[in-house]
Formats: structure tokens, sequence, C-alpha cells
């Protein structure tokens, strides 16, 4: 990081004046009193090195502004993403929180000048995972169900050897129950076999 | 849940950005021998061109730090949509949080449109929000209750960020606070009359509205210390004091 000075906008004189010194240490000096390509020229130099005094003229779509939108439509997918996952599956272990903040962290901190569309990127398929899931168990996703009243008798916990997670099966139309000879979803509280 | 989430990653990710500028930097530099950015060095010159190898209130009110940039962008990004998704929840749709939103974002928009405070804008914007980081692992305990999980590394885990909570609120939102706003009107006071007319002509105000923030939000900040955390933490080192008798008994 380094500091450069940059007094332009005394702009009278056609001839053009640009020193430019460079130190291991990265520190910059630019004097420009002329012509508009030698203080392009300074400015550019001065914006390479990080620091600028002076404000750019004239208007143009500044490249924060991208980063901006970038960011806003980043936390509104990680939210709704968020949103879907503690809707309909019960996250029953606080440490899998870790989990979704290590996955967000690796791609929030990989690369940050196309951070955003990195976790645009991996969020989206998340979505994209989550509605794949609906769509093959064509759950019913109008149900309330994170930590409250609804996680009873119309429950299928899925029998893992943990028993981590708990899909919710409200109207019991997933793929082991959708055959004709299935018991009705609300005498269901575990997991059924149905003949063939 | 998901608003906790979100919260955790940029809050995450503003006070990494914040503790990496404003104490790391400054620490890498110290140990290099090197000035790398307008930070802890308090000379006092108002001339209308710093010199380019040491850190004036110049250089520190009205230099482009790119690492601000991205946290300003971090903070102006969320708190939009922080404002937005607040106004839908009711436990978080109170005007003093809106109020907050909102001058943080205008604050954050006017910093990088108009390339100004971007050395303040690290510690206010970034180290204030280290804090907000233990907060959220504090809040998680009302999703998961350390009386149900039953998991002791858990009930210290929270227990831990509370404490560490505390501690960060009031040292960079007290503490730091108050300590940093005295370099920041000094700063502004002395480039308000020359170097910054010079730089940024008819842009000056925003050095004014940028202290009435500092003043604002900084009260916010007491307020909420005042209102809700000391309170707390009274009653916490009550109960623990009420407790060790029954226990040593």
């Amino acid at each position: 990081m380094c500091l450069t000075t940059s007094p332009s906008s005394e702009t009278s004189t056609s001839t053009s004046t640009s020193t430019s010194t460079s130190t291991s240490t990265s520190t910059s000096t630019s004097t420009s009193t002329s012509s508009s390509s030698a203080t392009k020229k300074d400015n550019i130099s001065a914006n390479r090195n990080n620091m600028i005094l002076t404000l750019p003229e004239g208007g143009g779509f500044r490249p924060w502004r991208f980063h901006f939108l970038g960011g806003f439509a980043f936390l509104w997918v990680w939210y709704f993403t968020m949103y879907t996952i503690s809707k309909y599956i019960v996250v029953r272990s606080p440490w899998m929180i870790f989990f979704f903040l290590f996955v967000s962290s690796v791609f929030f901190f990989s690369n940050s000048h196309i951070v955003w569309m990195n976790s645009l990127s991996i969020f989206t398929y998340l979505s994209s995972l989550i509605h794949c899931h609906r769509m093959i168990c064509n759950l019913d996703l109008s149900s309330s169900f994170f930590f409250n009243e609804h996680r009873t008798a119309r429950t299928r916990t899925v029998p893992t050897s943990s028993e981590s997670y708990t899909i919710s099966a409200r109207r019991g139309i997933s793929p082991w129950n959708r055959r004709p000879n299935s018991v009705a979803a609300s005498d269901r509280t575990h997991r059924v076999t149905v003949p063939i | 849940m998901a608003f906790q989430f979100t919260s955790a990653v940029m809050q995450l990710y503003m006070g990494s950005w914040g503790a990496y500028g404003w104490h790391y930097l400054p620490w890498i530099a110290k140990r290099s021998g090197v000035s790398p950015s307008p930070s802890s060095s308090s000379s006092s010159s108002s001339s209308p061109s710093p010199s380019p190898s040491s850190s004036t209130p110049a250089t520190r009110t009205l230099c482009r730090l790119v690492h601000a940039e991205y946290l300003c962008v971090g903070i102006l990004a969320f708190q939009t949509w922080d404002f937005v998704a607040s106004c839908t929840m009711p436990e978080h749709y109170v005007t003093e949080f809106l109020v907050h939103h909102v001058l943080s974002a205008i604050t954050a928009y006017m910093a990088l449109e108009y390339r100004m405070v971007h050395h303040y804008a690290i510690f206010f914007g970034g180290c204030s929000e280290i804090s907000s980081i233990f907060l959220v692992w504090v809040n998680m305990d009302q999703y998961f209750p350390a009386s149900n999980i039953g998991s002791s590394v858990w009930t210290t885990f929270i227990m831990m960020n509370q404490g560490i909570f505390v501690i960060a609120f009031i040292a960079y939102r007290i503490v730091g606070w108050i300590a940093v706003s005295i370099p920041l009107w000094k700063d502004v006071m002395s480039v308000l009359p020359q170097p910054a007319k010079h730089y940024r002509p008819g842009k000056v105000w925003f050095l004014r509205v940028f202290l009435f923030m500092d003043v604002a939000l900084g009260a916010l900040q007491v307020y909420w210390f005042m209102t809700g955390l000391l309170p707390k933490v009274i009653e916490v080192v009550a109960t623990a004091t009420r407790e060790q008798p029954q226990m040593t008994s």
C-alpha cells in the first residue's frame, strides 16, 4: 500500500512533465502539470497505488456500484437459501451452522475480486439442489416447519444412525408412499414399507 | 434463523476487514518500517499538498483506500438489506434499529461516492462489527438452547461468546468509538478550511455530516449499552454471586 499525491486540475500549459519514482517500499510520487493524457496517466498510476486525493471527474459507472449490486443480490440469495433450508430441513445440531458458515466463508474470501460472483454461484447452486429435492420428493413446501408445533404427528423421521435431520412429509406423498396401497398420510408417524 | 445466518456472514466479513485494516496492516507496516496507510500517526499538517510518505489529516480524510472501499460496499449492501428485511420481521421492526441502518447506509454511500474518511470508515464500519460476530453466536442460544442441546461444549461456547461480546462491545463501540472520534474531529476541523475545499470542491459538507453521524451513531451505541447490555451484565453477575454462596454451603 502506498501513498500518491496527485495535484491535478491546474492544466493550462501544453508541455507535459510526468515524474514517477517508485521505491522498493512501493512509495510513489507523481506530479502532473499538463496535458490530459499525462494527467490521465498519472491518475492511472495513482489509482494503481490505491490512494488518491483527487476525486475522478465526470460520471460513469464506478466499480463499487457493481460490487454493491452483487453484494445486495448475494444477501437476498443467501437469505432465501437459508430460509429454505431452515424451513424444510430441521437443523437439529447447532454445529451444522459452522458448516454453512465455513462453506460460505471459503467462497467469500477465496477471491476478493470476484467474490460476489463466487458466492452467487455457490448459493444459487445450493438453492437449485433444494428445489430439485422438492421436485423429486414432491414435498409440500407450504407448511411451516421449523421448530414449531407442526413437527409432531405429521413428521416422518428419516432413520439415519445419528438422526441428524428430519424432512417434512406433511401430506405423505414422498416417493416411499406415493403408491396406491400406502397407508394414509395422517396415520404415519414413522417409515413404512409398501409392498409392490 | 435465516436472518441470523445472513447477518453472521456479513458481520464476519466486515469484522475481519476491519481488524485487517485497522490492526493488521499498521502492525505489518510497523514491523517493516514503512508507512503504508494514513493510520496511527497524528501529525496535524493542513497543507493542501500533503507529503506522500507521511500520515496527515488530509490523507486520513481524503485519500482513497481500496480495502476501505470494499468495506463500505459491504456496509452499504448489508445495511440496505437489513433495513428491508427488518421491515418484514416484527422483532426487528424497531425504530432505533431502522434509524441505525439508514444512518449507516447513508454514511457508507457518501464515503464511497465522495471518497472521504476512508481511513476512519475502517474503524467505524469494520472494527465496530467485531463484537457483532459474537452476538450472532449468543443469539443462536435462542434457537438451540443450551439446556435442550445438553452439550457442555455448546454451553461453554455460548458463555464464552457472551463474555467476548461484552468485552468487544465495550472495547470497540464505547471506549474505542470515543478514542477514535477525538482524532477524527481534530482531522476534520484541520482540513475543513483548505485541503478539503481544494480537493473536494462543493462536497465539504459531507465531512460535517460525517461528524454528525459519528455523534448520532456513537450515542446509539451508548444507549444500547446502558439499556440493553449493562442491565444484562448486572443481572448475570448478581445471579452468579447469589449462586456462589449456595454452592459453597
